[in-house]
């Protein structure tokens, strides 16, 4: 038997194969980078098939909504990107009642009612947004001010405004100029009192 | 409406395709997925610059101003017919991408990558466009879609207007037209038309991002560098919405991309594309000034110590030429209208001797805030090991180059708070600082890419380039232009 075809030799040899390489990766320049590289590598992977595991969930949603039911990926549609769901009734009328009453060169001043009514931010935001050119000045009435005829009409004047949007009033309120209300608490005021409704407005 | 929408949005992108081929013709030979990317990003600019220069020149955006961005459809077709009759151009840039020589190794963050832009462009439809997307953004949209329709005049009242100074009626407007760019082709101002927009400014700063990595590293590294971005989850969220952080990152990232790029290769088409997207930083919002600021100084410092100092001096004055004629018309209609901001007092020794402490307290809080899993996962960590791991390269120009560009710009944003007007300054820091950190997050993972990639130089190209590239030649100079002397 040729003794370089034996196993031990062999074995030896291959050995002394293995240890140079590893000798060589841990001493030579390019081993080292070799090293670094593939650490490198590993650790992106990782950071990549983390945020794959940490968005795994959200993955399956979208391309199941995707291809089940491609319509629901608009459901939000009536959300505005001020955090306003416009499904609440009222408002579409409100919006198009005083984009066509109201000339764009003029300003609306929106009063929240009652303390801190949920979602005022929102709705000034999303009238801002909707009847631009319209400016719409927002008004923080005092927490004991009455809103009755004198305080509506000093603050139409100090401000050069005509029309007013309530935002949660009571339904019980019945402001003292001619308005239209929109669903729950929510009223377009006009100082002037020229508005007028039509009785399923009103 | 969102077909139209998508139809608009690929029109403003045939357009800036348009653009650069007139201003750079060799780059009908580049790769389709970088010339897609360019051409939306310098469509998107050179609409936003005529939007400015209109405003300045006639006081309103009228819609001629659409036409005469558009006109250069004519121009480039009467100049190039004969290469977009037969389709030369497109058939060249599709042969470079051959999928049969993407390694193994490379598939796995390529699926990844793929999945991320797949899951932004289906997820972005039911996004909302986030609140300071509609209240200052999107509402500048509709003012200069009404102003060049229905309603002329309706943009200037609302700048002019004290009642909407909220909505920081200094802000530039490069996003809000190419906002109303989509409104004036779907023929309403809906915010649900712009849900395209932001993916479409994060897709093509991932392509030049791939593409510009595959030029020194292997394809699997590159995709990894680019994956590494898009798990900076507050980042690739905020693609999603109207915010313009994501459009000023893109550009940032684009203009960083070409400056390294012009270290390496010095071809003049870099130098052209880092100040073009350098300028229109300083168009998308008050932010990019500081982009405008470090980027040309990180160069003039980089060229100054690694070349002539002639080179750098040559290259700066080449930068703040363009940058100055990009960025002009706005800063001037601002001074001529007074149009008031509201965040920060104005620069004087005074306000700096009182409030020269806030630099430091914010740059104490940013390795806090970077570290926030919640905000940006592992991106800011694995960036810095990453980059801290190439300190030996740092010495090399692309990659000093992009070192300070980073330490430049978060060295510029923790320097601003010292003018903040907000009373306490801090929760000014607290609600802004994490948006502007994005702004420099793709030149942090440029950063750590070119730290990491110059080792492979010491290896053949044959080693470096044939199993792993995505089809891109290696790292060199473009074949049709001549370096910079």
């Amino acid at each position: 038997m040729n003794p370089k075809h034996s196993l031990i030799p062999l074995l030896n040899r291959s050995w002394s194969d293995w240890k140079l390489k590893l000798v060589s990766l841990l001493t030579s320049r390019s081993g080292l980078q070799n090293l670094i590289s593939a650490a490198v590598f590993l650790l992106m992977l990782f950071v990549a098939y983390e945020e794959f595991r940490r968005l795994n969930d959200f993955y399956s949603e979208v391309f199941r909504r995707a291809v089940k039911r491609p319509g629901s990926l608009l459901d939000r549609r009536r959300v505005s990107g001020c955090a306003f769901n416009r499904e609440i009734p009222g408002w579409d009328d409100l919006l198009g009642e005083a984009s066509k009453r109201i000339p764009d060169s003029e300003r609306v001043l929106m009063l929240p009612v009652g303390p801190d009514p949920p979602g005022q931010h929102s709705a000034h935001c999303l009238l801002a947004y909707e009847l631009f050119p319209r400016q719409i000045i927002r008004v923080y009435p005092g927490k004991k001010e009455q809103l009755g005829r004198d305080y509506l009409t000093s603050i139409a004047e100090s401000r050069r405004a005509r029309y007013f949007i309530l935002y949660g009033a009571d339904k019980n309120y019945d402001p003292p100029f001619a308005h239209c209300r929109f669903g729950e608490g929510l009223l377009l005021v006009d100082v002037k009192n020229e508005i007028s409704c039509k009785p399923d407005v009103n | 409406m969102l077909i139209k929408a998508a139809l608009s949005t690929i029109f403003l992108a045939i357009i800036g395709r348009s653009y650069l081929r007139l201003s750079l013709p060799q780059s009908t030979g580049w790769p389709l997925s970088e010339k897609l990317a360019l051409s939306w990003l310098i469509g998107a600019g050179v609409l936003g610059w005529m939007t400015h220069v209109s405003l300045l020149l006639s006081g309103r955006v009228s819609a001629a101003v659409w036409l005469i961005f558009g006109m250069v459809l004519v121009v480039d077709a009467a100049i190039h017919y004969r290469s977009i009759l037969t389709f030369r151009p497109s058939l060249t840039g599709l042969r470079k991408i051959s999928v049969g020589r993407i390694s193994f190794a490379a598939l796995p963050p390529l699926a990844f990558l793929v999945l991320q832009c797949a899951c932004l462009l289906i997820s972005s439809l039911w996004f909302t466009q986030g609140w300071d997307g509609t209240i200052l953004w999107d509402l500048k949209a509709k003012a200069i879609y009404l102003d060049s329709a229905s309603n002329p005049g309706a943009l200037m009242a609302y700048l002019n207007s004290p009642t909407s100074i909220h909505s920081h009626l200094d802000y530039p407007l490069l996003l809000p037209s190419c906002d109303a760019w989509v409104f004036f082709w779907a023929g309403t101002a809906d915010e649900q038309a712009l849900k395209l927009i932001g993916p479409a400014f994060m897709l093509s700063l991932l392509a030049l991002m791939v593409r510009s990595l595959t030029q020194i590293l292997p394809a699997a590294h590159a995709l990894l560098f680019a994956c590494l971005l898009t798990t900076a989850s507050y980042l690739f969220n905020h693609s999603k919405t109207g915010y313009a952080d994501i459009p000023l990152a893109a550009l940032a990232g684009a203009a960083a991309i070409y400056g390294a790029d012009y270290l390496r290769k010095q071809t003049s088409s870099s130098l052209f594309l880092m100040a073009l997207f350098t300028g229109f930083a300083t168009l998308v919002k008050k932010e990019g000034i500081l982009v405008a600021a470090v980027i040309p100084i990180a160069m003039t410092i980089t060229l100054l110590f690694a070349r002539k100092p002639a080179d750098g001096v040559r290259s700066l004055l080449k930068s703040a030429c363009l940058i100055a004629v990009i960025a002009c018309p706005w800063s001037l209609f601002l001074m001529i209208h007074k149009i008031p901001g509201g965040d920060f007092a104005p620069i004087s020794g005074a306000i700096f001797t009182a409030n020269w402490n806030r630099f430091m307290e914010v740059i104490a809080f940013m390795p806090k805030l970077m570290s926030e899993r919640e905000l940006f996962g592992w991106f800011w960590i694995i960036s810095a090991i990453v980059a801290i791991a190439g300190v030996a390269r740092w010495n090399r120009p692309n990659v000093s180059f992009l070192g300070l560009t980073c330490a430049g710009y978060l060295a510029a944003v923790a320097a601003i708070y010292i003018f903040s007007a907000w009373r306490p300054y801090w929760t000014h820091v607290q609600s802004s600082l994490s948006r502007l950190l994005m702004h420099i997050a793709p030149v942090a993972v440029l950063f750590a890419g070119h730290s990491f990639a110059e080792q492979f130089f010491s290896k053949p190209k044959s080693d470096l380039y044939a199993p792993a590239d995505l089809g891109h030649p290696p790292a060199q100079p473009d074949k049709q232009e001549a370096p910079v002397a």
